[in-house]
């Protein structure tokens, strides 16, 4: 398949998607809501744990990877722009300072839950599902994302045939200097636009003949949640509550350019038991 | 009951009714063919029947349609679903959900058929047009063929009366034309559905039908049982003899393009297999065969489009098998299916200056060029235009241009007369044959036998990943034998 979703078999992909999406949506509200990057690190582990149980682990450590290159600009911002007292060494006359490195990881290690957490969104949930499910909120936006997964490997051939057709016109896709291959590929453009316009319309056109609309719908696959996926759900939805009240009463807060250290009581460890232990049943799945 | 009283229609922002002053009437379980030359309204007097015309379109009506006796102009498209269902030209842009199974189920969730009952209808539609194998293929690794069956299955499934198809067997071969059409004489039996068919290849439809309705500059001219209308056909030149329209047959002799022992797979398919070919000077060579046989494949091997796993291509007597397709574009031409790949600039005449640039011709040269092209294709009258107003034919025409200014020795063409009409594609071939005499070397890859056994100089089937030779004589008494009778 051109599109990312991994047809796989695993107990992760077994599960519905409703308990699925709200898992990634809790996993979402945690790296906005947390800070401390031993919360953090516990979390991300945990999330990297499921995509290897989904079998998605290597397509979500490319994700990654591309996530490092952002990482290295906020490690870079951060270092170089953030005060502290404790400075660890000089880089020329800026001092780098142990807050502003904290702050850093920090920072990046919220990111890296963000992208893990989208990558088993995107991974492990076959998008005529998530379509479904995100229909009762939204289904006309979520038909133009289903749309464009849909239309992607036809946009790509409808390119392909612009490059040929181009060639047959004396455009040299492949010789010269990147500047001289970008110029020839901005000649694709117009007319891939143009082409897409035309199928848009096509497709609207088709899509109304098909009752497009018509009012109120009915969902092919409304499978009913079995208990066991309802109590998953019900663990995350209390997670999201849990992960606002910690905020609430600063846990799993640090703030770092203020000198906030790797200071623990026994009660964080508690808290954090607590907020691994509402959102792993989701390794239980639903059966490969 | 679909009754068309006194419509005409005008598209907003044109002054001439496409449609003037339209009446007709549709019974459920007719099997109607609707015919005429493009741009005569036939796509639009269909799109009238379910609302889109003007709901989606825009544009002014006056008359009524009734469907039922649901008046279109109250009611939007979406609500005529349930009545009405549409299939298109490109299977392409009506499939919207990913894999097979949703893609049935859709229309029904938009009808809010009850869970249960969709899960039924599902089962036994796909059952009904064999897809259960495909349930959970992803929907653009389908062949033109399969998709056109899923977006049939899937309207069908939504259990309308009647069904309107706006040209679904154009990017089909003859066998999966034959067997799309026999599938829908079987619905039009076995459920009564209505079929409403825009066909431009009579010769393959008009065998299924039970009426006919003949359109001309908006109006129905003819509207009657099939062996009524058929000398109404034949005076307006679409039911006819084929005629070759060749002299001189033989090519002399000169060889420009050859391809030796050509071998090519896809992910270890293989779609050529040691084919050989050569095309000379003055020749029309036509390459026929069936959906998926590998005839793109064959041509993408001749300019560097594709690269030949084994073999060698000659161009001129030069070996440019690993050449780029840019530097060998001034001596072959390359048209591919889709026109509109060809246009995107403001004017006809920038279009052919875009060419001209990029080849390297002199701009001394360029204004006598592309007067030469334009009024060699009839277009001179459309030089300031933006090519994409243009119609189907003059579009194709348009595409041929901005290949032709280059003034190559070999001229290429994939499926040059897909969705052309009768005379659209008459045109296209005199102006081939023209091309032709003055000593270009053309290759054609196309379905339509009835063009071939007209234009053609030589014949090839491609089988099997090698090309067959198939004796003019032969595609001739086929194409006359369907032209006459109507028959595929």
């Amino acid at each position: 398949m051109l599109f990312p979703y991994k047809n796989t078999s695993s107990r992760i992909h077994g599960l519905d998607a409703r308990p699925k999406i709200v898992f990634v949506f809790a996993v979402f509200v945690s790296s906005i809501l947390l800070s401390d990057i031993l919360y953090l690190s516990v979390l991300l582990a945990l999330v990297l744990i499921v995509s290897a149980v989904a079998r998605t682990l290597k397509s979500t450590l490319s994700l990654l990877r591309y996530a490092v290159f952002v990482a290295i600009f906020v490690i870079l911002f951060n270092v170089l722009l953030s005060s502290g007292r404790d400075v660890v060494f000089m880089l020329g006359s800026i001092a780098v300072t142990s807050e502003s490195i904290l702050f850093s990881i920090s920072m990046c290690l919220r990111l890296f839950l963000a992208v893990s957490a989208f990558s088993l969104l995107t991974f492990a949930i076959h998008p005529d599902e998530a379509l479904r499910t995100m229909s009762k909120v939204g289904y006309k936006t979520m038909t133009a994302l289903s749309l464009s997964t849909r239309m992607y490997p036809t946009i790509a051939a409808d390119s392909r045939n612009i490059m040929d057709s181009m060639r047959a016109r004396g455009v040299e896709f492949d010789r010269g200097g990147f500047f001289t291959k970008l110029r020839a590929r901005a000649n694709v453009v117009m007319p891939l636009l143009f082409n897409s316009l035309d199928r848009s319309i096509a497709i609207a056109e088709a899509m109304e003949t098909r009752g497009f609309g018509a009012g109120r719908r009915t969902n092919y696959s409304e499978a009913r949640l079995s208990r066991g996926q309802k109590w998953m759900v019900a663990f995350f939805v209390l997670s999201i509550i849990v992960g606002i009240a910690l905020f609430v009463f600063g846990y799993g807060n640090a703030d770092y350019l203020n000198g906030a250290g790797f200071v623990y009581g026994f009660d964080d460890l508690i808290v954090l038991a607590v907020y691994v232990i509402l959102l792993s049943p989701i390794l239980v799945g639903g059966g490969e | 009951m679909i009754s068309v009283e006194a419509m005409t229609f005008t598209y907003a922002g044109s002054d001439c009714p496409v449609l003037k002053d339209v009446s007709t009437r549709i019974s459920e379980g007719e099997f109607v063919l609707v015919v005429g030359r493009s741009g005569c309204g036939k796509s639009t007097l269909c799109r009238a029947l379910n609302g889109l015309v003007p709901h989606f379109h825009g544009g002014l009506l006056s008359g009524r349609v009734l469907v039922d006796g649901r008046d279109t102009r109250k009611t939007p498209p979406s609500r005529f679903a349930d009545l009405i269902g549409m299939v298109f030209q490109d299977p392409e842009n009506q499939l919207v959900m990913t894999n097979v199974e949703n893609e049935m189920a859709f229309g029904l969730e938009n009808l809010g058929v009850p869970v249960s009952e969709m899960k039924e209808r599902v089962i036994r539609y796909a059952d009904y047009f064999d897809l259960r194998r495909f349930f959970q293929r992803f929907i653009p690794e389908l062949s033109g063929g399969e998709k056109q069956k899923v977006a049939l299955g899937s309207v069908l499934a939504m259990k309308p009366k009647y069904l309107i198809l706006d040209e679904p067997t154009s990017q089909l071969d003859a066998e999966n034309a034959a067997l799309f059409l026999e599938f829908l004489t079987k619905l039009n039996k076995d459920f009564g559905v209505g079929i409403i068919l825009v066909e431009h290849r009579l010769e393959r439809c008009l065998p299924y039908a039970d009426r006919v309705i003949l359109m001309n500059e908006g109006r129905i001219v003819a509207d009657g049982p099939k062996d009524e209308v058929v000398p109404a056909l034949k005076e307006s030149g679409l039911l006819g003899t084929v005629s070759r329209m060749i002299a001189d047959v033989a090519g002399n002799g000169d060889s420009l393009l050859s391809a030796k022992d050509i071998h090519f797979s896809y992910d270890q398919t293989p779609v050529l297999d040691g084919a050989d070919l050569v095309l000379a000077r003055g020749e029309l060579v036509a390459i026929t065969g069936a959906n998926g046989s590998g005839k793109s494949t064959l041509i993408k091997q001749l300019n560097g489009l594709l690269k030949p796993q084994t073999g060698i291509v000659t161009l001129l007597g030069r070996d440019v098998s690993s050449v780029t397709t840019a530097s060998i574009a001034k001596e072959i031409g390359y048209l591919g299916q889709n026109p509109n790949d060809y246009l995107f600039e403001e004017t006809l005449e920038k279009e052919l200056e875009f060419t001209l640039s990029n080849l390297g011709v002199d701009t001394k040269e360029w204004n006598e060029r592309i007067e030469w092209t334009l009024s060699m294709l009839d277009l001179a009258r459309f030089r300031g235009m933006f090519p994409r107003d243009l119609s189907c034919g003059q579009r194709e025409r348009t595409a041929l241009a901005t290949i032709l200014v280059g003034r190559p020795k070999i001229l290429i063409l994939d499926e040059p007369t897909r969705g052309l009409d009768y005379w659209s594609k008459t045109k296209l071939g005199s102006m081939l044959e023209s091309l032709r005499r003055q000593g270009m070397a053309i290759l054609l890859v196309t379905h339509d036998y009835r063009f071939i056994a007209e234009h053609a100089t030589r014949i090839l089937r491609l089988e099997g990943g090698r090309l067959l030779e198939v004796p003019v004589d032969q595609m001739v008494f086929l194409a006359s034998e369907s032209a006459a009778t109507g028959g595929t």
